[in-house]
This record gives C-alpha cells, sequence and structure tokens, in this order.
C-alpha cells in the first residue's frame, strides 16, 4: 500500500515536470538589453560611460513585459530579443518602480509577441519542491536551472521601498537579472533579483509583490507602496523596558521612537507607544507576525503586502500604560517631500554654478557617488544630515542646498577650498531649496551676495563682479550650463 | 627622532677645506657637544581605552637628550610620555642612571628631567640655547642615539625650511619648527641640533612624505617652556579661541569696509571658554596683534620671509595680554584681553599621564568621548561609528548639543542579570538618565540616584528605544560586576 502511494507520487512529479519542461517555458521569457548612462552627481552636468546589461523580463498579457526597476534606471536605450533570435525590437518603459523594484516596458512592435505566451501567476504560498529558472544565454542557447525554497523574509529598499522576497538555492554561477522563477506547474512564482554565489541562492520577488504591484495597476492609477515611515525598536523580552513602558512581562509588541511628519499614521502614532497589533494581526517582541502562508514576517508585510494606498488600518497600541485602538490610512509615497531625495531619480542632479560656487542638493546619489566606501569617504556633516534628517524636513527647509565645490578664479579667491559645505542663508533668507537659490540669484539686485554656510563659514560676493566672472569660469571649465533649470 | 646622514661627498669637501686650527677647534667643540648629550630609556605604560580600568603593557622606548647650565636634561615629550621608569646614559659611561621628570609639556613635544645621582655629572658638559632661529641653508649638526646603539651619532644637513606646522606627538598645536635635509629615525628624538656650538633646536619628527624632510624645534619654543617652568608649574601655550578664515577675497574686504592697505583675518567662529570670548566676535576682522599688521592670507613679516600671525601668539605666556586692533561693523577698535588655553568638549589632542575617565553602573561602561576613544577604531578618522565621528569633527562649529561639556558614551555593557536586555548597547551617547541631561561624567552619580518608578532610563542620541535597567537589580549587581570582571574601582573621574 505504501509503495503505491510513493509511486502515485512519483507519477504526479513526473508530470508537473514535464508540464514545466524548458521548452514550453521558453515563449514566457525574453532579454532585455538595457544602456543605462548614469549622471555624473558630482560633475552634474555630464554622464558616465553608457553601460549595457543583459538582463530577462518575463511575458505577461496585455502585451507587456514584467522585470526588475533597478536596473532600468536612467536607461537611454532598451532592445528586446526573444527565442534564442538575433533580431532587436526596441522597447519602452511603461512603468519603474523602484519601490518594488518592478517594471513593465513592452516592445514598440505588437509582432514581437507573435511566438511569445504570457506567464500564468502562481498563488501566494511556499512552492512544492523545485522550481525552474529558464534564461536565454548569450548565442541564443535555452539554459534551464534548478532553484529550491529555502525562507521568506520582508526586505526594505532605500528608501521608501518594500518587498517580500524568497531566498531560494539556484545552481546557476550568474544570476539576479531578473530571471523569471516558475513552479512545478510552469507558473511564475518570482524574478530573481539578487544573487549571493558564495551560498549559491538567490533573492528572488515573491510573486506576493508581484501581484501587488500588477493589481495596483489594474485601475490606471498606480499608487505604488505605502508610505510609512515609523521608526522603532523590538522589544525582544526585555522585561525591565516592559515594565517601565507600563505593558506587562507576557505582552508583546514595538517601541514606537520617530514618525515621520508626512508618513501614513503619522497622527495614529507617538514615540512611546508600543505597537502591539495590525488589523488585529498580533506582533511580537521581535517584530514579526505569523503570515498564512510564509510563517514569521516583519510587520510591514501586513501594511503593504495585501494593502493598497487608501486602505484603512487599525492598530492596537499601548500609550502610557494603557491600551487603545488608533486607525490610519495608508497614503502614497511623495518623493518631492523628502528632505534628502532617493536614489534612481531618472533625472539629472539639480545645479546652479554662481560666482564659480557649485551648488547642489545633498541627495542618497550624491552620497553614493562616493564609491562602494561612500559611508567612509562622504563628509560626516553630509553622513549625520543623512542618517538622522533624510524623512525629516525642517521647518523651512525642503532640501538642503549644499556647496559642492568652487572652481577656482581671481573673483572667489579665498574661497577655493571649501567644499561640502551646507548652505544655510544667503543674504540672510533661508536657502530653502536649489530652486530659490536659483531664483533669488537671478532676481537679487544687492551689491553684495552673502552665503551662510553650517558652522560659520561665510562667502561674500559682490554681485555683479562674480556674475561677470561666471561665464569666463563655465568656459574656463567646460561646463555648457550654468544650471540644471 | 632623527635620520642618521652618511657622510656625504658635500660634508667631505667642508672638512677638506677647513684649515688646520678650525679643524681642532672643530675636534673640541664635538668633545663638549658629545659630553652633553645622553641616551635617554623610557619604560612607559599608557592606558586602556578599551578597558579603561587597565593599563596596556609596558613598552620601552629610548631617545636622547641635551644637558643643559643648570643639569637639568631637555628631551622630547614623547619621549618620556606615560613613563614609569627612566634611565639616562652618557656615551662614555658604563652606569646607567635614574632621572625623574621635571616638567612636560605634550603640546610643545618638550621634557625637562633630572638625575639625582650627583655622580651622572661627572665629565658632562652643557649646551647653551641659541639667541635666534638658524638662518636658511645654514648648516646644522645632529646629535643623538638613533635606531639603538649606545655609540653617539653625528649627521650634518642644513636648513631647509623655516614654518609653522604641527606638533604630531599631542596633535593639539602648530608651532614654529625648523625643517632641515637630514631625514629623522627614531631614537634621534630629544636630541640637540647644534649650530656654532648652541642648541639651535631638538629633534623631534620627521616627515612620512618625502625623503630627508626631519624637523626641530627652534629655540624660542624651547625658551618658552623653560621660562613657563621656571615658576615650578607648566601652564602651557594660551591661544586665542577662535576659528578663522582669510581676508584674501576683495569683495570680502569691501563688504566688511576693510581700509585701503590693511590686511587682516575674519574671525568665523568664537570658540565657547576661549580666551576671546566676550572680547572678539564673529565677523570681525582682525587686523593686527600686537601692533603688528596681518596680512590678508594671515601671514606676518617675519626674519627676511613671513610666517602665520598666530607665532604672535605662541610667544605669549598663559595670562598674558594681547592687544588687538579689530573691524567690526566698519569701525577700528583696539581690544586687549587677557590669553588663556581653550578646554574643548571633546578633545581632539592625545592625552598622556592621564587615566581616561570612566565610570561604571549596572554593568554599563560610561565614557568620555576623546580621539582617544576613537582610536579603539582601527583607520578610525573613516571608521569609527560615524555619529561619533560627527561630533568630533564638528563639535566646534556646529550648534550640537552647547549645554555639554562633555560627550558621554556608552562604551559597553558588561552582560550580568542585571542588564540582560541591553548588552548590545555599544558606543553611544548619552542624552538623558532618569530624566536629566547629561552634560558631564560628573552629573551621572547624581541622575542615577533618582530612578523613574524603579527603573534606571538612559535615554540616547539618535532616538531608539531608551535603555532601561531596574534600579533595584543594577544596585543589587554593582559589586557582582565589578568582582567578576575584575574591575578595582568603579569610576574615574580626574
Amino acid at each position: 500500500m505504501r509503495k503505491r502511494i510513493l509511486l502515485l507520487l512519483v507519477c504526479l512529479g513526473l508530470f508537473a515536470l514535464s508540464a514545466a519542461g524548458s521548452d514550453d517555458l521558453a515563449p514566457h521569457v525574453v532579454s532585455v538589453h538595457v544602456t543605462q548612462q548614469r549622471w555624473d552627481h558630482h560633475s552634474p552636468w555630464q554622464k558616465f560611460s553608457p553601460q549595457t546589461a543583459h538582463i530577462f523580463g518575463t511575458v505577461i498579457s496585455g502585451g507587456y513585459i514584467l522585470t526588475e526597476a533597478y536596473p532600468l534606471a536612467d536607461h537611454s536605450m532598451i532592445q528586446f530579443t526573444k527565442m534564442g533570435e538575433n533580431r532587436k525590437y526596441t522597447g519602452t518603459v511603461v512603468l519603474k518602480d523602484y519601490n518594488s523594484n518592478l517594471a513593465i516596458i513592452r516592445p514598440e512592435e505588437t509582432s514581437f509577441f507573435a511566438d511569445l505566451l504570457p506567464v500564468k501567476l502562481a498563488l501566494p504560498g511556499i512552492p512544492e519542491g523545485d522550481c525552474t529558472t529558464v534564461v536565454w544565454e548569450n548565442g541564443g542557447i535555452l539554459k534551464t536551472y534548478k532553484t529550491s525554497y529555502l525562507k521568506s523574509y520582508v526586505k526594505t529598499y532605500r528608501y521608501t521601498g518594500l518587498s517580500l522576497c524568497h531566498r531560494m538555492t539556484t545552481d546557476q554561477s550568474k544570476a539576479g537579472r531578473g530571471e523569471p522563477v516558475f513552479n512545478r506547474q510552469g507558473e511564475l512564482m518570482g524574478i530573481i533579483s539578487n544573487s549571493f554565489p558564495t551560498d549559491k541562492s538567490v533573492e528572488v520577488l515573491s510573486i506576493d509583490s508581484i501581484r501587488r504591484f500588477l493589481t495596483d495597476l489594474e485601475d490606471g492609477n498606480f499608487q505604488g507602496i505605502p508610505f510609512y515611515w515609523v521608526e522603532t525598536s523590538a522589544l525582544k523580552g526585555d522585561n525591565n523596558l516592559k515594565g517601565y513602558l507600563g505593558i506587562g512581562e507576557s505582552e508583546e509588541g514595538l517601541y514606537v521612537s520617530k514618525i515621520a511628519p508626512f508618513s501614513s499614521g503619522r497622527e495614529a502614532f507617538l514615540p512611546g507607544d508600543v505597537l502591539q497589533a495590525i488589523d488585529g494581526t498580533a506582533i511580537d517582541d521581535n517584530g514579526t507576525y505569523e503570515d498564512p502562508f510564509y510563517g514569521k514576517l516583519h510587520y510591514s508585510a501586513l501594511l503593504f503586502l495585501r494593502k493598497q494606498v487608501g486602505d484603512p488600518v487599525t492598530a492596537r497600541i499601548v500609550r502610557k500604560g494603557r491600551k487603545r485602538e488608533v486607525s490610519f490610512r495608508l497614503e502614497p509615497v511623495e518623493p518631492g517631500r523628502f528632505l534628502i531625495q532617493p536614489e534612481n531619480s531618472d533625472e539629472q542632479p539639480g545645479y546652479v554654478i554662481w560666482g564659480g560656487m557649485l551648488f547642489q542638493e545633498l541627495t542618497r546619489d550624491y552620497l553614493t557617488s562616493y564609491g562602494r566606501e561612500w559611508r567612509e569617504k562622504a563628509d560626516s556633516r553630509l553622513l549625520y544630515l543623512y542618517d538622522y534628517f533624510e524623512a525629516y524636513p525642517e521647518a523651512g527647509r525642503n532640501r538642503i542646498v549644499i556647496l559642492n565645490k568652487v572652481f577656482p578664479d581671481a573673483v572667489n579667491t579665498g574661497y577655493q577650498g571649501l567644499q561640502n559645505q551646507v548652505l544655510e542663508k544667503v543674504n540672510g533668507i533661508t536657502a530653502e531649496d536649489l530652486s530659490m537659490l536659483q531664483d533669488y540669484l537671478g532676481t537679487c539686485k544687492d551689491t553684495y551676495l552673502v552665503f551662510e554656510f553650517t558652522g560659520g563659514v561665510k562667502v561674500v560676493l559682490l554681485r555683479e563682479k562674480a556674475e561677470e566672472a561666471n561665464t569666463a569660469i563655465l568656459k574656463n571649465y567646460g561646463i555648457f550650463s550654468v544650471s540644471s533649470f | 627622532m632623527k635620520h642618521l646622514i652618511p657622510l656625504t661627498g658635500l660634508i667631505l669637501l667642508f672638512l677638506g677645506c677647513a684649515t688646520g686650527d678650525f679643524s681642532r677647534s672643530l675636534e673640541k667643540q664635538t668633545i663638549i657637544n658629545r659630553a652633553a648629550t645622553v641616551k635617554i630609556i623610557s619604560v612607559a605604560q599608557a592606558p586602556n581605552h578599551y578597558r579603561p580600568w587597565e593599563m596596556e603593557n609596558y613598552q620601552t622606548f629610548s631617545g636622547s637628550g641635551a644637558i643643559l647650565k643648570d643639569g637639568s636634561i631637555i628631551t622630547n615629550a614623547h619621549v618620556v610620555a606615560d613613563s614609569r621608569y627612566l634611565l639616562v646614559i652618557k656615551e662614555n659611561d658604563p652606569r646607567r642612571y635614574e632621572a625623574r621628570i621635571l616638567f612636560v609639556g605634550h603640546e610643545c613635544d618638550l621634557a625637562l628631567l633630572k638625575v639625582d645621582d650627583p655622580g651622572f655629572y661627572e665629565g658632562t658638559t652643557h649646551l647653551e640655547l641659541a639667541k635666534t632661529v638658524p638662518s636658511l641653508n645654514s648648516v646644522v649638526t645632529t646629535y643623538g642615539f638613533p635606531v639603538g646603539g649606545d655609540r653617539i651619532s653625528i649627521t650634518k644637513g642644513v636648513v631647509s625650511r623655516i614654518k609653522i606646522d604641527t606638533y604630531v606627538h599631542q596633535w593639539k598645536s602648530a608651532f614654529l619648527l625648523v625643517q632641515t635635509d637630514a631625514a629623522i629615525n627614531p631614537g634621534n628624538s630629544g636630541g640637540p641640533v647644534l649650530q656654532n656650538g648652541e642648541i639651535a633646536g631638538i629633534a623631534f619628527q620627521a616627515s612620512g612624505e618625502g625623503e630627508n624632510i626631519g624637523y626641530m624645534i627652534p629655540t624660542g619654543i624651547i625658551r618658552h617652556f623653560l621660562d613657563d617652568v621656571a615658576d615650578g608649574s607648566y601652564d602651557g601655550f594660551p591661544d586665542l579661541g577662535i576659528l578663522w578664515s582669510t581676508l584674501d577675497n576683495q569683495s570680502l574686504k569691501s563688504y566688511l569696509n576693510v581700509p585701503d592697505g590693511s590686511g587682516g583675518i575674519y574671525v568665523k567662529t568664537i570658540l565657547p571658554g576661549g580666551s576671546a570670548e566676550g572680547h572678539l566676535e564673529a565677523g570681525d576682522a582682525i587686523l593686527s596683534v600686537d601692533g603688528v599688521p596681518i596680512a590678508d592670507d594671515g601671514s606676518i613679516a617675519f626674519e627676511s620671509g613671513r610666517i602665520m600671525f598666530g607665532y604672535l601668539v605662541d610667544q605669549k605666556q598663559v595670562g598674558e595680554a594681547v592687544a588687538c586692533e579689530i573691524l567690526r561693523e566698519g569701525s577700528i577698535i583696539s581690544l586687549e584681553f587677557d590669553l588663556y588655553p581653550t578646554e574643548l568638549r571633546i578633545r581632539n589632542y592625545y592625552q598622556y599621564e592621564t587615566k581616561p575617565r570612566y565610570f561604571i553602573y549596572g554593568g554599563i561602561v560610561f565614557q568620555s568621548l576623546s580621539i582617544n576613544y576613537l582610536e579603539m577604531w582601527e583607520e578610525w578618522w573613516n571608521k569609527a561609528d560615524p555619529l561619533l565621528l560627527y561630533y568630533f569633527g564638528y563639535n566646534l562649529t556646529d550648534e550640537l548639543y552647547p549645554h555639554r561639556e562633555e560627550f558621554v558614551v556608552i562604551n559597553k555593557v558588561l552582560p550580568d542579570a542585571a542588564n540582560l536586555y541591553v548588552t548590545d548597547v555599544s558606543d553611544m551617547v548619552v542624552d538623558t538618565v532618569n530624566g536629566m541631561r547629561i552634560n558631564r561624567m560628573e552629573d551621572l552619580e547624581e541622575a542615577l540616584k533618582q530612578p523613574i518608578n524603579g527603573y534606571i532610563v538612559i535615554t540616547l542620541d539618535g532616538g531608539g528605544a531608551p535603555v532601561v535597567l531596574s534600579a533595584r537589580d543594577a544596585a543589587a549587581s554593582h559589586n557582582r560586576i565589578l568582582q567578576s570582571y575584575g574591575i578595582p574601582r568603579d569610576r574615574e573621574l580626574n
């Protein structure tokens, strides 16, 4: 009897495998050749050399291709190939969402889809048995790799991104380029976004995140991941802290320490609250909850994974020792409200050159442009502002305007060593952001311009002399435009 | 620390050109100089900043020194820093003589020693200090005991540059120094650099960049040190207590209405507690110091060239007055005020013979933020905790917690049943304890006595949940923790 069951299982397994054979999966997978040209954030009028990467896309219904968003940042050209053919089709981006690291792209010619098939999306849940990755290697060779599920977790991206990801084993040596992962039924269960060659595993953006993204798209009004920036610390069984906060030792939750002024839930929470449950689902001392599909997940999944912007949320908190319910609605991310702008804006970094002084806004891209060891190389004051004020605009200041460097010229003698200075005021007026500075410099008729920087550094220039010199400075240093505006 | 110069063609040529009389007098002078130059061996032991209740293993250093008229021996502070045991050796004497430190000035890298055994002085001579700075391109001779060895080493070089630069031993101040083309080796430190039989300077540091760049402390700084200690105590060098920038931008000069033909410097920041507080203001231009006009780049006329105006301040003893002519809101004002050293909230210079300040309660090790603390990180200047680095780098200029007299850091938590849930706290700056601001280490004692509802509550800079201990458990744990971690004292607040 036991043998018979085993036999049956093996048959089912074979059936499933054959259903998801690589030839069957090939029409779901296309090659995407992305040419990226990143802005040089330290010389913001120019770009670095273009680079082309070969990533993968998955055919979904409606004549669209699904892939990762990050590899498409600052793209200048997208080309598709399919079914191992050499013919290239140009394409365009329909939507890039860095907050879920997902993008929809499409070829300009609909004939591209002639021999392709949209993939079927898997249902949420841990995949049973081995999964398959199918990719087109260079030379048009179809390759199949085996992957299997290890665990699930919520991944956060700077600065507002959230995805449900799976860690899966792989026998593929070079992965992490948007390769689709199919379950035994040949349905899409995720796309690979990252690889960890040392332990032969990959990070897979889950079908849950993909479904959420596609659902969001359905009504034509894509709103993305809700914006929720509430800084918390896990109580981790700290009975002293619990006693001080007025909750029993058996009660669990998270300590709320800081709330961004434009986060969803900003009016619901106060620093010092203990967050115990979202929509009736309990949050434990590690900040996780028991997910019906994936086991323990970080509680933020309760706010984005199966919810959309506009949805109501009810939270159970303890405030000053008393339990209460608070509710709020999920609001969209508004990157413009950040004091320090996120990376991958796909836009030219803003700059203004005046009197040979290069003014920019402090952005994450500016800091990371120092390279891999940017946290060691960047100025510690700028790093401090980034670490502690990123999502917290100050009164009267939308952005942090910085003096990147000074192009030496007779007019700016004495100031030429200044770099990475934080601009506070111009002629006594708070430097709210770069466009305000640009406007002010363009309209000011005062004899002098007095720039005040954090820490007592002051630059005084005769306005007319500085303006006159600026044109020559731009020419001398080969800069073709006085500003990005 | 000075490098041996091999007998090069240049020096041989020089000797070859000398007359017989000259070479005999040179020989005599060499004998005198040798008899006034000694080798110094110091056994030094520095505190352990990671476990501030402990000392590091001892290390033995050697340097050189010169005997002065009163029998004291002048050498570098870095030769005798943190010394526990000090020996002086004469070149042709097999005995070793115990010495003691009379005075040490770490910022000027000078120390004065004394050998109590009168037998030591048999056969020694002494050296006088030259009255002036040696001129550029003049020949100087270095005496000392480089890279070990009990035989004296004599090398020649020329004065290749005179400038104001950092004295790296304490990394606190920049003073006048004289560069010679003799490269410098460990062991030369503290030895005399002679010209015409007088001390032209004390060899003390070398450049890591370039070749044959060695430095000596000129006699002006040595005299300042000797005059300072004449009253029996070392007070150090005063400073203006300001941060300044140059006035070499013509727009800035015309904005400030600096008179035609006049130069000066621009005062950016007045350091709290510094000499200039209450006298100078940010935004002032200092036009002259003690009647000496300052140029737009901050320099003054010096010898046949120019040097930074700080030279004038470095001539002063603590408590002496300085006269400044300043420009404030278009008017020229004459000011006079007394000069003192500026105490810093976060010491950015090295300390010696000083135990780290610490305080332990409930297993939490509180310490004071300083360069010595940051040095616990390898390549600390970019690898140390970023918040600590920011405080370190910008506490003088940015308005950071003006009420704090020092920054109190939790170095680590010594695990115990009383602090089980906070053992991962490290390198965090303390804001409050039990609701009271911690502006200095001494505040901890009072604040810890007033728990909130039976809990010790510590908030940290940068947010996050507070560190909470049960006041009863913490009190009960105190002796147990000290005992189990082998800590003889729970605090060092000197």
